[in-house]
């Protein structure tokens, strides 16, 4: 009676999505989402005119000073706000002087008004020697861009010795030009996206699998710690209980992903243009999200009825929490080596490992997406996929038949065989 | 008339516990029938196996003259003894549901249950969540869930246990109603007096295996009249030490007394006078309580402290 299926269904969609918790994780998904995409970009901007503000001290007749200070305004001019240093000059005559300064701009810095300050050796366009003195010493770009410009500095005087002028300096330094194409139809920027977009979908993926595997596994868990599968099984089978919760979850869990890749598809082009990056979601094709799809369906229905199997057979959440560990094992373990797949793609190791069922909907949605698997690859880890999903659902409606009347403690890992083998 | 469900030769073991044994049952349609016998007797686990929740090892079960099968349980409605409800759902869905399950149509099935929920006097909880209501409450949901959906045979595990008396009440005239209304209800229970007063047919099962089936009426009749209910000034050791006495029940401010083998009911009465003001006398047939611990004794077997208690409802 596959109308009692429906029925059952029914109730656990609806029972669900009216929860609190429902509405609140809907509302919260977009959020995080948001604040994945703009974070990184918010963050970029925050950084990015947050420039290094340093005195320049030069004991020597003020030549390197002037020299650099025409370099450093040319160039803040040149770029704008983002110009990352804010250089000051300081003049000394004498070493006493130079002492007294140094102790004041080492106060400077020791209070956070400064980030730093450069003495330039007396002979520094001949020796190009300075001595940079910071409160942090790596990581600090304004730092970098400085060096530059002393090399700048000392080799035009160096370039000047030699009689070579600016003009005929521009076309020594002019570099080549590599222009990077990919081969097939993408450009390189579509590409680009391709991977982010790909990454991204295989996060909600994993996601998904994980709270909704857990949601199933408490549903069916509730049926037994509150008595009331005695009741429901004077009016279906275990096998439509099971399926029901599994199928009322899956949709929940569908109703969700809907609703945040309206919402995503909506936000995404704003985000990209924040971030400076070209991704949107139209520039991926057709065919990625008809595989995002079947993996998302095979995968959720692969884990979920894992984790309904675990469910079925603890009598309460504490029972659970032993045995779902190896579960959420199975669902890292691919996100680990997805590193792998996207290094190399179409390479023995990512074949196999794309191969493996568990990791299928993972490892062989990442290799369409940046890789160029055969057709018959493809089909058949689905193929594969697809038996382990009937083979993991039947494995679960057998456990919670077999231990729907243990109430009380958990069956060991010895006894589950035990169950499984008699049952045959 | 062909019996609606039959037992035959049902056996339960778990490991080495024998829980029912060679049981034979013929449920006539129709009828209020009461499974009964102390606690631990096999009650519950003859009634899972009923419903296909336990697995038989040996014997048949048969549902109108047929195997138990998935269909046929649309035509069931069972009453575990563990009561279990969906804690979050609310009560007026929660019923529907059920009755959904049970293959009626919504519609008709909302209906229903306002009606039921009217009577019960939880009209004002239906849209409350399960696990706002009492316990009692809760029963009470769950046993409308059973009879909402108008089964051929309700089957009911422990019903009363747990019930007021108002509720007790109201559940015996519901069994009553569902049985003029052509159903067949079993039940069990381990207070005999509570089956004493509703079933046309009763089973008592001790240890796993049958010792009485049949009419209740029937039964009763088998024994001879022995039985004497006395209220007075005396007390129980004074009634215990007489000659004519076998045995001494208390119940409630009266006694109930087996005389002696044979011996005429007007020697008890003689032995009393003197002792004190007999208020009471009556002769009467020993009561299901009684009848079960002769049973009992007639088959050699000795009866546990609790397993007495709990035939004569003091456990309860």
């Amino acid at each position: 009676m596959s109308g009692k299926l429906w029925i059952v269904v029914r109730k656990e969609y609806l029972e669900r999505v009216r929860t609190r918790s429902f509405a609140l994780g809907t509302a919260l998904g977009p959020v995080l989402i948001a604040a994945m995409m703009f974070g990184p970009a918010l963050l970029a901007e925050r950084t990015g005119p947050e420039s290094q503000s340093i005195v320049i001290v030069d004991p020597g007749d003020g030549q390197a000073g002037e020299r650099l200070q025409s370099m450093l305004d040319a160039a803040a001019q040149a770029q704008g706000d983002g110009f990352p240093l804010q250089a000051e000059f300081a003049r000394v005559e004498s070493e006493g002087e130079l002492e007294q300064l140094r102790t004041d701009l080492d106060a400077e810095v020791g209070s956070d008004e400064l980030d730093g300050y450069v003495v330039l050796a007396e002979d520094f366009l001949e020796s190009g020697r300075a001595v940079y003195y910071g409160e942090s010493l790596s990581g600090v770009i304004g730092v970098e861009v400085l060096e530059n410009f002393l090399d700048q500095a000392v080799q035009q005087e160096r370039m000047r010795e030699l009689g070579i002028g600016s003009a005929e300096l521009a076309e020594v330094l002019r570099g080549a030009n590599l222009e990077k194409r990919s081969v097939g139809a993408e450009d390189d920027v579509s590409m680009q996206s391709r991977l982010l977009v790909g990454v991204a979908m295989i996060m909600l993926l994993y996601f998904m699998m994980i709270f909704y595997g857990q949601f199933t596994m408490q549903a069916v868990i509730e049926d037994k710690s509150t008595r009331v599968v005695e009741v429901m099984l004077a009016s279906v089978t275990p096998g439509q209980l099971m399926m029901g919760k599994l199928l009322g979850q899956g949709l929940v869990g569908f109703t969700q992903f809907v609703i945040w890749v309206v919402i995503g598809g909506l936000f995404s082009n704003l985000g990209g243009q924040v971030a400076g990056l070209d991704i949107q979601i139209g520039l991926i094709g057709v065919d990625l999200w008809i595989w995002f799809g079947v993996f998302f369906v095979l995968g959720f229905l692969l884990y979920s009825s894992l984790y309904a199997g675990v469910g079925a057979l603890c009598s309460s959440m504490q029972d659970a929490q032993q045995y779902q560990g190896p579960i959420t094992m199975l669902i890292v373990l691919p996100v680990l080596l997805l590193q792998v797949a996207i290094q190399a793609p179409d390479s023995g190791t990512s074949l196999v490992l794309s191969l493996i069922p568990l990791f299928t909907p993972i490892l062989m949605f990442i290799r369409i997406v940046i890789g160029d698997p055969a057709l018959w690859q493809v089909v058949l880890s689905v193929v594969l996929l697809l038996l382990t999903v009937l083979g993991s659902l039947q494995l679960a409606a057998k456990l919670f038949r077999l231990s729907i009347l243990h109430f009380g403690k958990a069956p060991g890992w010895g006894q589950i065989m035990k169950m499984l083998r008699a049952s045959d | 008339m062909a019996p609606i469900l039959e037992l035959r030769g049902v056996r339960k073991t778990y490991g080495d516990f024998v829980a029912v044994e060679g049981l034979d049952l013929s449920v006539p349609p129709g009828s209020i029938y009461g499974v009964l016998g102390p606690n631990g007797a096999g009650k519950s686990t003859t009634i899972r196996m009923i419903m296909n929740i336990y697995v038989r090892d040996a014997g048949e079960i048969l549902l109108a003259g047929r195997p138990l099968d998935r269909a046929a349980t649309d035509r069931v409605a069972y009453l575990p003894e563990e009561r279990g409800l969906y804690r979050k759902m609310k009560v007026h869905d929660h019923i529907v549901y059920l009755a959904r399950l049970k293959g009626m149509a919504a519609a008709e099935a909302a209906a229903k249950a306002d009606a039921w929920l009217e009577r019960f006097d939880l009209a004002d909880r239906a849209e409350a969540k399960v696990d706002e209501l009492s316990k009692g409450m809760q029963q009470k949901v769950q046993f409308i869930a059973c009879v909402l959906p108008e089964p051929d045979l309700i089957i009911l595990d422990e019903p009363f246990s747990g019930l007021d008396p108002i509720n007790t009440r109201l559940l015996t005239d519901i069994i009553q109603e569902q049985r003029q209304a052509g159903r067949t209800v079993l039940f069990s229970t381990h207070v005999l007096e509570q089956a004493e007063k509703i079933c046309d047919h009763i089973v008592l099962i001790h240890r796993g295996k049958k010792l009485l089936d049949g009419g209740l009426d029937e039964i009763q009749e088998r024994y001879p009249v022995d039985t004497i209910e006395v209220a007075g000034s005396f007390d129980t050791a004074t009634l215990e030490s007489l000659d004519s006495v076998e045995k001494v029940f208390e119940q409630g401010t009266r006694w109930r007394v087996q005389m002696r083998d044979g011996l005429p009911h007007q020697e008890l009465l003689r032995e009393l006078t003197g002792r004190g003001e007999v208020d009471h006398f009556s002769a009467v047939r020993p009561p299901l309580t009684d009848i079960f611990v002769r049973e009992v004794e007639r088959e050699g077997l000795q009866l546990e402290e609790h397993e007495m208690d709990s035939a004569q409802g003091v456990s309860a």
